[in-house]
């Protein structure tokens, strides 16, 4: 019934800021334990951006008008993005394609690019620069895995291997031997390593160095804009994450356990939302607090050489298991 | 209206002909060569669009020159056809409508942008058009290699138009490329004539036998082809002649190496070589990856879109080349139908960014990234570049991405090796368009932008968001009989009986 | 519109967008009441200012990185591209040799 779907693409979106924004809270308070420290409370996230919400919004004068369009946009494409993931477990909003999504996560980040280098500020031209060349690093790999793994349902004769529906059923680990475990789980490594990658998390945060070029893209944005950058953040982890659950791990737990209904429900989304969470910690938390920051120069070879190298020898491995059994 | 219909092919030739012509006759007057120029390619518009319907629902139409009735291969005495005869198909049809299209854009954009000399540059275009036309709609390999010389030669002197010696050696580059390129096309040609005697490509469809000695001819002329095309690894006087262009005639040069490629494609297919779809394929590839990575080091606005243009080329070719070393019906469908629409959104995503380019190069009368800013309060350009921005990289929902979806979606099957790549360079070329768009969409400066160049501009955006927001309609009515066109040789092949 | 292995349905698209874009615009006019928009400062430049700042970072630095990290691939770029008509002609008959050679040995 198409109300439904207008209530769900109404309603979807306001819980996935409140989750992302608690899982924020969680990955600052567990980074902190890691190092020994309080860390803030959970609910930190919350008040920043309500603090971002009551200050006033400035505004270079040498900046364009796509300087305060660029946020919304930035906003408006993760929302849409949500639509169409299973999002908590649930069946996914809009039905669409594989490659389609691939492209649209380039939106974010590309909206959050065009607007700082229509701010007119040259730290926020250098941030953009960065951060492009990330985006052009960690598309390759990314790329590699989706096809891989939508050539290998084609292989299977699924009828549309490229929609989100046909990955639901659990293709990575379907037809594998222990050689091809060892492939997958080499795949799920590289695909935590791009996660934070997208979300320029550290190794690959160079584009929001704080320390060298004064805050990057978002030094010219307050308030509001601001606030809804820092949003927008959150949601980006959320989608990370269920695009990583969706390409390894769409299984739900409500068969295993055997109960129906709403208990359904409720234990798909709370089961999603502890896939959710761990992945976070593997890929940003434990990140975070061992590793240092690649050099801009570095990015394009840690992207193109050793992680795709890393995934084309999974994407190897598994072949040979397809072909030995 | 029929004696109208059956002599479409060959006025659609002497049109432009004729009317490059007159322009001599109208001594100073610039502004009567100004609606000579107008009046005469909408005419042939209207023309070409009644041919294209006409052909849509008669089936092909054919015109032979110099028998006793034009839709009659055969001579009465001999068994073989001996006279030069055009063939429309839907494929041509459409492809003339594209470009006669486009040159129409062309001259509504560059009205008020020549001096003195306006009767010498449209008497280029119409030459241009000329040769653009008859090879569209040939069916005589000589004679396409005729049609192939009137381009080259008029093409290149449209390059060197502006006479500085930065345009006169790109122009000359040009030339060279075209003569060599073209004298080895006629070897293959000569190669077929010599084992078959006869010249029409029809005909020769249907009796023709693939061995070595045709495959050796066939691959001359496809790599000459691919030469005047613009294919890597033989792409390199491409940036050069786009980038010394003059900045409001450089989509009729992209148009002219756009049309070049039709001749390849449609040899392939006629003749029924598969194999050969490999070429393709690797040339495709190449130019994608060279095209787009080296569009990220330019200082030269028009050099970089001319690389952007590469590997825009990549993309089609790699498609149509998958289409053509596949056996399964679908997807050779699918394939070339991602294609050919990529072509037309092609056209008409780069013509926004050359028309963009264009109107910020006349303001500032400079091609250099760094001095053409100043137009960032310009809020209807920027609104335009961004749209054509997302369409050329292929972000939904532009028509861009819908092309790149059917191209991405079918040619996977044929190697999944093959998407990777066509994505990569996609995502390379949005990030050398954000460099355009920091460099012109920056600083604020009132600058008022011509009315005709703006009338153009939102003529081909609205035609950007008619295919971006129908595509259902778009696909069923144009994309579809085209594909089929090329794909089902037969009725090409017999129209002669034989 | 379907493909061969896939299918978008732009209607959807456009409606969630837009109905987004309304939800995203009343998120952004939510916060103080007396708040002031569109106040124009200056950049932030740190450190005293010489002279008047002028000038953007010239397109041609903007990809700094990226070109640094494929120094080598692009110096043999560079030195493919280099204008001289002989050597893109040199480029063609090695192509064509290579097509025919392909062609007879029955490789294509």
């Amino acid at each position: 019934m198409w109300w439904i779907t207008l209530i769900e693409i109404a309603v979807f979106p306001i819980v996935a800021i409140l989750l992302g924004l608690l899982l924020l809270g969680i990955d600052r308070k567990v980074a902190a334990r890691m190092q020994r420290r309080v860390g803030p409370p959970i609910l930190q996230p919350f008040y920043d951006v309500r603090k971002l919400f009551i200050k006033d919004t400035v505004i270079p004068k040498k900046s364009t008008w796509i300087f305060d369009f660029m946020p919304l946009l930035s906003v408006v494409s993760l929302f849409i993005i949500i639509l169409y993931l299973p999002f908590m477990g649930l069946s996914p909003v809009l039905h669409g394609d594989m490659v389609f999504i691939l492209y649209l996560l380039i939106l974010p980040s590309l909206a959050k690019v065009l607007g700082g280098i229509s701010s007119g500020s040259p730290y926020a031209a250098v941030g953009s620069q960065r951060e492009i060349t990330n985006m052009m690093g960690y598309e390759f790999p990314l790329v590699t895995i989706i096809f891989f793994m939508s050539w290998k349902l084609f292989s299977f004769g699924v009828a549309k291997p490229f929609s989100v529906a046909s990955f639901t059923s659990g293709v990575m680990w379907a037809g594998l031997g222990t050689l091809g475990i060892a492939g997958a789980l080499l795949l799920l490594f590289v695909m935590l390593l791009v996660i934070a990658g997208e979300l320029s998390r550290p190794p690959f945060d160079v584009s929001s160095a704080g320390e060298e070029i004064a805050g990057g893209i978002t030094a010219e944005y307050s308030g509001r804009n601001l606030g809804l950058f820092y949003i927008a953040d959150a949601l980006k982890l959320i989608v990370l994450t269920t695009l990583v659950v969706v390409l390894f791990f769409p299984f739900g737990i409500s068969g295993f356990l055997g109960i129906g209904g709403w208990f359904a429900l409720i234990a798909d989304s709370i089961f999603y939302f502890i896939k959710v969470l761990l992945l976070m910690i593997f890929s940003e938390t434990v990140l975070k607090t061992s590793v240092s920051r690649l050099k801009v120069t570095q990015l394009v070879n840690a992207y193109w050489g050793s992680l795709l190298m890393l995934s084309l020898l999974g994407i190897f491995i598994i072949f040979i298991d397809m072909v030995l059994s | 209206m029929t004696g109208l219909l059956m002599h479409l092919p060959a006025i659609s030739i002497a049109l432009p002909l004729f009317s490059a012509f007159l322009f001599q006759l109208l001594g100073r007057h610039k502004k009567a060569k100004h609606i000579l120029a107008i009046s005469s390619i909408t005419v042939l518009e209207l023309m070409l669009i009644l041919q294209l319907f006409h052909v849509a629902s008669a089936g092909n139409s054919i015109y032979v020159f110099g028998s006793e009735t034009p839709v009659v291969q055969l001579p009465s005495s001999y068994g073989i056809p001996i006279r030069i005869s055009f063939q429309v198909d839907m494929f041509n049809a459409f492809l003339s409508v594209l470009t006669s299209s486009v040159m129409l854009l062309v001259i509504i954009f560059s009205l008020n942008s020549l001096k003195e000399d306006v009767g010498k540059f449209y008497v280029i275009l119409m030459l241009m058009l000329t040769g653009m036309l008859g090879l569209l709609f040939t069916n005589d390999l000589f004679n396409l290699f005729v049609f192939l010389e009137i381009l080259s030669l008029s093409t290149g002197i449209m390059v060197m138009y502006k006479a500085n010696k930065f345009s006169v050696e790109a122009g000359f580059k040009y030339l060279v490329i075209s003569s060599l390129s073209g004298l080895l096309f006629l070897l293959g040609v000569g190669f077929i004539y010599a084992q078959y005697g006869m010249l029409n490509i029809s005909v020769l469809a249907s009796i023709i036998s693939i061995g070595l000695i045709e495959k050796i001819a066939l691959g001359f002329m496809v790599v000459s082809l691919f030469l005047k095309s613009g294919i890597a690894p033989m792409h390199m006087w491409l940036p050069d002649a786009y980038g010394e262009a003059p900045e409001y005639s450089v989509l009729g040069v992209a148009m002219a190496t756009l049309t070049c490629s039709y001749a390849f494609i449609r040899l392939l297919f006629v003749f029924s070589v598969g194999e050969l779809g490999t070429l393709l394929i690797l040339g495709g590839l190449l130019s994608a990856i060279i095209g787009s990575t080296m569009s990220l080091i330019q200082k030269n606005v028009n050099r970089l879109f001319g690389y952007l243009a590469l590997a825009e080329i990549g993309f089609i070719v790699t498609a149509i080349g998958c289409g053509l070393i596949s056996t399964e019906s679908n997807l050779v469908f699918s394939t070339v139908s991602g294609g050919l629409f990529h072509m037309l959104n092609d056209v008409i995503d780069l013509g926004i960014l050359f028309f963009i380019s264009g109107i910020a190069i006349r303001i500032k009368n400079s091609k250099e990234l760094d001095n053409l800013s100043g137009f960032g309060d310009n809020k209807i350009l920027a609104v335009f570049f961004i749209l054509a921005m997302f369409a050329v990289s292929g972000i939904p929902p532009m028509n861009g991405f819908l092309s790149k979806l059917i191209i991405y979606e079918s040619t996977f099957a044929v190697s999944p090796l093959i998407p990777i790549i066509l994505m990569i360079s996609s995502i390379i070329i949005l990030s050398s368009l954000v460099k355009v768009f920091y460099s012109i969409f920056n600083g604020k400066s009132n600058k008022k932008v011509p009315l005709n160049m703006m009338v153009v501009l939102f003529a081909a955006v609205i035609a950007m968001l008619v295919i971006t927001l129908f595509p259902d309609a778009v696909i069923n009515n144009l994309i579809k009989p085209v594909t089929d066109a090329l794909i089902t040789k037969s009725e090409y092949r017999s129209i002669v009986g034989v | 519109m379907e493909t061969y292995a896939g299918f978008w349905h732009v209607e959807w698209f456009l409606t969630a967008f837009i109905i987004l874009f309304f939800i995203t615009w009343l998120i952004k006019s939510l916060g103080d009441k007396k708040y002031k928009s569109g106040i124009q400062e200056d950049i932030f430049l740190s450190g005293h200012q010489e002279k008047e700042y002028s000038d953007y970072i010239g397109s041609e630095n903007l990809y700094w990185g990226f070109k640094e990290s494929l120094r080598r691939y692009y110096s043999l770029m560079k030195k493919m591209h280099n204008g001289i008509i002989s050597e893109y002609i040199f480029w063609f008959y090695i192509s064509i040799l290579i097509v025919l050679t392909f062609i007879t040995f029955g490789v294509i």
